[in-house]
């Protein structure tokens, strides 16, 4: 049987926990790279970890794959995170910063940019099938105002009026110049799917203006966790934990291996 | 006329400028110069002082994702120390002398991964590459680092090494065992230096050339001054001399 290696942070992570409902037996049903691997027929390598970056999903991904005999490798698939964390190694276990103190938005999604691309190389150069995609927010929550984690708020209090990191920057500068990384990088993503990763109503009429005009117009660009809970939050209480916790349930892991399985003609 | 993209820290930057000569004239040949001339080859030199792994990969990188691949004749990385940290801000890179976060382990893991995606880059596009050590890897770290007299970089005193530098050493010289079977076209392979013969250490190309101590760099000759341990005209050409060799 061969493996199908997934990454990705707590959205693909089978051990996921829900910090603020911590009685909440989580483990009662599957999770999305468990439907995939049931639905391929291979066996499930999840290097996932809730909190962490892409960093930490490209190192892991790199290490897993040089490491293994690449005929036991059946599929690949990066599920992509925020790119504002920040994830180091000590004592050989990762950490991560939910905020990286270097650097700006702009570098930030450029690194994650490189990632996938790294990614891809990776994968291409061994000749193994993958797939990739951003699973929640690439930058937007950041230039929208960086609110305290569920965890935060309900065990250390912060609230959102208080405690939000507000982005200092010029917003719709900052938007033109991320709109055009994904245009620069356009022609050498491949099997992304949704891509380019932007809320385009996140980007108000930014999206249109840009992207309407020019080749890089896409009609089915997504972020996975919008695309199941919809744009507006519409079937956020069916798909997710609850208002507290607005990680996948059951039904909401079934539906993004129904996405998938679908854009992948698997 | 084929591209040779070059990357690396101050020892590959045409512009270096060293702060304890502040008048002195550098504007000798640097080694990637030389290397161009003798392949014939256009130069694309991306070395700049100060910078880290992360940046000398980045840059490669970028560099090679825009060009025609058909315009590259060969790509070069002169590995710097991994303990530095890399970031863009407004567009520009900067750097720091030591990573806050993480240990010497994993800074040295990352570097690998650095190697390994640096390959992975080159080998996609068959593009001829080599890459190398240019200066200590994590020796520099674990052994103190020494008070800089430099402004804007590093600390004015000594600054021992915060863990343990036996079992650490160990730890390290093990990881690069774990990716040895990786590692393509690395000239000196591990990299490390002259202490670690006898551990397969390979070299690095400053210590190899310029000398390992004080006294023997002084013997050689190969360095701008007692001050300043970075190579002078000669040393510049020695190294494109080794490369050529290896080449």
């Amino acid at each position: 049987m061969k493996k199908l290696i997934v990454a990705g942070d707590s959205y693909s992570d089978l051990n996921y926990r829900s910090g603020v409902l911590p009685n909440l037996d989580t483990s009662k049903w599957k999770k999305w790279p468990e439907y995939i691997a049931e639905h391929l027929d291979m066996e499930l390598v999840c290097l996932s970890k809730t909190g962490k970056g892409n960093e930490y999903i490209y190192s892991a991904l790199l290490e897993y794959i040089t490491n293994t005999p690449k005929e036991e490798i059946g599929a690949v698939m990066a599920a992509w995170t925020q790119c504002h964390r920040s994830d180091y190694q000590e004592w050989g276990l990762w950490s991560t910063t939910r905020l990286d103190n270097e650097g700006d938005v702009h570098y930030w999604t450029e690194k994650t940019i490189r990632y996938y691309l790294s990614f891809q190389l990776l994968c291409e150069r061994y000749d193994l099938p993958y797939a990739h995609f951003q699973m929640n927010e690439l930058y937007e929550g950041y230039i929208d105002g960086l609110r305290p984690t569920e965890d935060e708020q309900v065990f250390e209090g912060k609230t959102p009026e208080a405690d939000t990191i507000w982005f200092e920057g010029n917003v719709v500068m900052t938007h033109h110049g991320l709109l055009e990384l994904f245009t620069k990088y356009d022609k050498h993503i491949n099997n992304f799917i949704g891509w380019p990763p932007i809320q385009e109503e996140r980007c108000s009429n930014l999206y249109d203006d840009y992207f309407m005009t020019s080749k890089m117009y896409r009609p089915n660009n997504f972020q996975m966790l919008s695309k199941v809970v919809g744009d507006n939050g519409e079937n956020l209480s069916k798909y997710t934990i609850s208002e507290l916790d607005q990680h996948f349930n059951d039904l909401g892991n079934k539906k993004v291996a129904e996405i998938l399985i679908q854009e992948l003609n698997l | 006329m084929k591209k040779l993209i070059v990357s690396g820290d101050s020892n590959t930057d045409l512009y270096f400028r060293s702060s304890f000569h502040p008048d002195w004239d550098f504007s000798y040949k640097k080694w990637p110069e030389h290397l161009a001339e003798h392949l014939g080859m256009e130069l694309v030199c991306l070395g700049r002082m100060g910078k880290g792994n992360q940046y000398i990969y980045h840059s490669l990188f970028d560099e090679i994702i825009k060009t025609p691949k058909d315009e590259i004749g060969l790509v070069v990385a002169g590995w710097s120390q991994a303990m530095r940290k890399d970031w863009q801000e407004n567009d520009r890179w900067e750097s720091t002398q030591v990573e806050q976060n993480g240990d010497l382990l994993s800074w040295v893991t990352k570097t690998l991964r650095h190697f390994i995606s640096f390959q992975m880059l080159c080998e996609k596009y068959n593009l001829p590459y080599i890459h190398f050590q240019m200066t200590d890897l994590f020796e520099v770290y674990i052994n103190g680092i020494k008070a800089s007299d430099e402004p804007d970089w590093g600390l004015p005193h000594f600054q021992p090494y915060p863990g343990d530098q036996v079992k650490d050493t160990q730890k390290i010289l093990n990881r690069l065992v774990e990716y040895d079977n990786l590692i393509n076209n690395f000239i000196g392979w591990p990299g490390l230096r002259k202490e670690f013969e006898d551990q397969g250490g390979g070299f690095n190309v400053l210590e190899e050339l310029l000398g390992e101590n004080f006294d023997v760099q002084m013997e050689r000759g190969l360095v701008v001054s007692e001050l300043d341990d970075h190579p002078n005209e000669a040393g510049h050409k020695a190294i494109a001399d080794l490369l050529i060799k290896e080449l």
